[in-house]
């Protein structure tokens, strides 16, 4: 028990501390009185929580192993997934597993339930390096793939120029102003703009976004498909039992491979598709691994015939060709361009790679700009 | 260090039993506390720690000097030192980039260009909750409100985990004497604690997260995409999404802070149940509104002059209090708007809260217009930039197809709304089968509770609105 201390009193019995309100207009607070609640000892707190915990753990077991699984390969992930199996192991003994299912099931949640039947299935811990010109794998289920045709057109409200943007969380902020463009042209339908934090190409396992992607192919049918990836990805992988960088010749014909793989088969189905280069980035660290990614994007887009890279590092880049974070826009005025963690873009930033890209794609596909877009 | 984290909840265990373990030995509690606080905070950058534990040395070394002086004048300097090393902080992490790029485009119109990098500084997170506590602390000794606390007690103070990354903002009148003695481990009110913490999780992972994800980003992402009642539910949406991620927050530092045997004052209640915009500032963000109130609206000259004194100071207060949430010119225009309406309640008399003094239709229709009016506030609030608020607010009279809003997405919005009406004393009653410590049942219903939150949730754990500011 304690003596109250002016002014003014808090004490562990008196929750919300009373204020004296003064005679103001703005702002303030009500005295609000105590709930009249009972007290429990340290001891009783300290079990329900740990028990509560416990036992959200098993409940959640399943979310957890994915949880620690999507992290990048390392002591901390090789610990947390060693508990989280553990965890899960137990969960299913006790059959405690069973009420998240029950959830997922009626809430229709699985894994990438825009792919029927994985006729691939993705590769979790040990991913064999294919060859660089690895088959593509087509959707059996797929209907009839179009054939290319990037000068069909012209293109009019009535038939328009169907686009879909997915991609990591570099989407977050690109994929409105691009579609906010199209939209603009009145030509071009934005079929949808998807995107998903912490994904990308090195870890299927989390998100499959090749299994993902012919989903996309198979019900929305767009012609251009804008992918923007590399925010996560530059992490390493683990390959035949061991982990490489992503500055590693191994890492990167792994990469390679799987970017070569999607670009096959998103060519195969008949999309035109632009890549996205990523934007120069604040740490030197990521500069080299992101240049990484972006010289495996262009080399592979450069060898397809319906996939363009867009190049987006040297838009970011000061008058000294290093990391600006402010930069002019349209009008002359300076403005920030990236988010506080110096790799993704702000609404105007967006607006900085969205306006040359559908620029781009209009002109590849013989669409006049209107006066208001570009 | 994310509150909705398996790293977060692992941290709580050990930091809990560790507290109450080490309880009665005064000085290693609070060295472990606040090695346990920074280590939270250090779980974003542990740079940080040099800023916050550089603020505490400033403003701890200010008022001990003040504390050692009975000049007022001397205490006058010395408070102005604490208050501009405060406010530097706070304008070089979070304005300077605002300022200098907005002084360069004003002067850019007459082909001046001022001599000022536009340098590139990482706002760190929790700096505006923070330096606010500081200088409330500084802002108390100098009005002999508060006696000047031992250092290690003002190191705790400012860097408390719960509440140190997004408030509430607590007072040191409020904090500091509850480190006097310590906690009573027999005494802890578990059953509000708990439902705080869960209640919060809801909000924050089910509620925000959904409707940030499937119906506010993408309307605002694309507001010409959308049609009138599409934008009106996202406006709507973002009126629930930013309650529930910031209420949500508070509730549950609220909550571990009980755990931990601390009382944090409220800061939301019920917001949109407010009859005016006056009553709207008395329920949203409380520990905040007070601020503002006792160290920048009285100040100012608060309503003890004349009308238009008065105004002034209220659309000045209120300008601030827009500009504390984020450098940018749409938060100087929603706190504009706000002091405006303030101002206009006050010389109309539209402003009263007692809802005793009125019948259940103006009840109502004071409800609506006010829960409105604060919607508007909230496009502003959410605009990527004027001109972006202009477009969604334009999009209200625009017909379009409706494909974002699902009976999810709508349901969510009405609990939001409809949980400002819940009965206060209803958490209290459920409370009641908890008047018994039952451990064992309340841990079931917690990891119950866990199950929820985690399968309801969407994928992923977006961070909080208030982080930023």
């Amino acid at each position: 028990m304690e003596t109250p201390t002016p002014p003014p009193p808090a004490t562990e019995h008196t929750p919300e501390p009373p204020l004296v309100l003064p005679d103001e207009e703005l702002p303030g607070t009500r005295e609000v009185p105590p709930p009249p609640a009972a007290r429990w000892a340290a001891g009783h707190v300290i079990v329900t929580v740990t028990i509560a915990l416990l036992l959200g753990a098993l409940f959640n077991a399943a979310d957890l192993l994915a949880t620690a699984e999507r992290q990048p390969f390392g002591a901390a992930r090789t610990a947390s997934v060693a508990v989280a199996e553990r965890l899960l192991a137990v969960s299913s003994a006790l059959r405690l597993d069973r009420p998240r299912s029950a959830i997922d099931q009626a809430l229709g949640r699985g894994p990438d339930t825009d792919e029927p039947p994985a006729e691939q299935e993705p590769v979790v811990a040990a991913p064999t390096t294919p060859p660089a010109t690895s088959e593509p794998v087509a959707a059996p289920t797929a209907s009839p793939a179009p054939e290319p045709e990037p000068t069909r057109g012209p293109y009019t409200a009535a038939d328009p120029l169907t686009l879909y943007i997915g991609g990591d969380s570099m989407v977050g902020q690109f994929g409105g102003a691009l579609a906010d463009l199209a939209d603009d042209t009145g030509v071009i339908t934005v079929t949808e703009v998807k995107y998903e934090f912490g994904s990308g190409l090195t870890r299927p396992d989390f998100v499959d976004w090749p299994a993902r992607l012919r989903g996309v192919s198979r019900t929305q049918e767009p012609e251009v498909m804008v992918l923007f990836f590399g925010g996560n990805d530059a992490q390493p992988m683990k390959l035949d039992g061991v982990v490489y960088e992503a500055e590693t010749p191994e890492w990167q014909a792994e990469y390679r491979a799987r970017v070569a793989a999607l670009m096959d088969e998103l060519e195969e189905l008949g999309h035109t598709v632009y890549w996205m280069g990523m934007p120069i980035p604040r740490s030197d660290t990521l500069q080299v691994r992101h240049a990484i990614l972006n010289d495996i994007y262009s080399s592979e887009a450069e060898a397809r015939e319906t996939v363009h890279f867009v190049a987006s590092w040297e838009l970011f880049a000061g008058p000294d060709g290093r990391f600006s974070e402010y930069l002019p826009n349209r009008n002359g005025e300076v403005v920030d361009m990236r988010l506080d963690d110096g790799i993704h873009l702000t609404t105007a930033g967006a607006y900085r790679l969205a306006r040359p890209t559908i620029a781009r794609i209009m002109e590849d596909h013989g669409i006049e700009p209107a006066d208001e877009a570009g | 260090m994310l509150f909705p984290t398996v790293e977060f909840a692992v941290f709580l265990v050990v930091v809990l039993t560790t507290s109450w373990l080490l309880m009665r030995h005064r000085t290693p509690w609070k060295l472990f506390m606040l090695a346990a606080s920074y280590v939270f905070y250090a779980a974003w950058d542990w740079r940080y720690l040099a800023l916050i534990a550089g603020s505490t040395v400033v403003n701890q070394a200010v008022a001990v000097a003040m504390g050692r002086r009975d000049d007022d004048r001397v205490r006058r300097q010395l408070l102005t030192i604490g208050v501009v090393a405060n406010l530097g902080l706070l304008g070089w992490f979070k304005y300077y980039g605002f300022f200098v790029a907005s002084a360069r485009n004003a002067l850019g119109e007459f082909g001046i260009t001022p001599p000022l990098p536009l340098l590139e500084i990482v706002l760190p997170v929790g700096i505006s909750f923070f330096t606010f506590q500081a200088m409330s602390y500084v802002i108390d000794v100098y009005r002999r409100q508060v006696d000047v606390a031992p250092w290690l007690d003002t190191f705790l103070y400012l860097a408390f985990f719960p509440q140190l990354v997004a408030g509430p903002i607590v007072r040191g009148s409020e904090f500091l004497p509850q480190l006097r003695e310590p906690r009573d481990p027999r005494a802890i009110p578990a059953a509000r604690a708990f439902g705080l913490i869960l209640g919060g999780l809801f909000k924050k992972v089910v509620i925000a997260n959904i409707l940030a994800t499937t119906l506010v980003d993408p309307v605002f992402a694309n507001p010409s995409a959308h049609g009138s009642l599409e934008t009106l539910l996202a406006i709507y949406g973002y009126a629930v999404v930013i309650y529930a991620d910031f209420s949500g927050y508070t509730d549950i530092a609220i909550g571990v802070a009980l755990l931990l045997g601390f009382s944090f004052p409220q800061n939301f209640d019920a917001p949109y149940s407010a009859l005016s915009l006056r009553d709207f500032w008395r329920r949203w963000h409380m520990t905040l509104s007070r601020w503002l109130r006792d160290y920048l609206y009285i100040p100012l000259g608060g309503s003890s002059g004349g009308a238009v004194a008065t105004a002034g100071a209220l659309l000045a207060t209120m300008v601030l209090g827009g500009l504390w949430h984020g450098a940018a010119w749409t938060f100087v225009v929603w706190g504009a708007f706000h002091g405006v309406g303030l101002a206009v309640e006050r010389f109309t008399g539209q402003g009263p809260t007692d809802p005793a003094s009125m019948g259940a239709l103006e009840r109502g229709v004071r409800r609506v217009v006010t829960f409105h009016l604060v919607c508007l506030g909230w496009v502003l609030f959410r605009a990527t930039s004027l001109g972006n608020a202009g477009e969604v607010l334009g999009q209200l009279f625009q017909p379009g197809t409706v494909t974002l809003v699902t009976p999810v997405a709508i349901a969510l919005i009405l609990i939001g709304i409809g949980f400002q009406y819940v009965p206060k004393d209803l958490g209290v009653r459920v409370g009641r089968v908890f008047d018994t410590p039952r451990p064992v049942l309340a841990g079931i219903l917690g990891g119950a509770g866990l199950l929820l939150v985690d399968a309801l949730g969407p994928q992923g754990i977006a961070p909080f609105i208030y982080f930023q500011f």
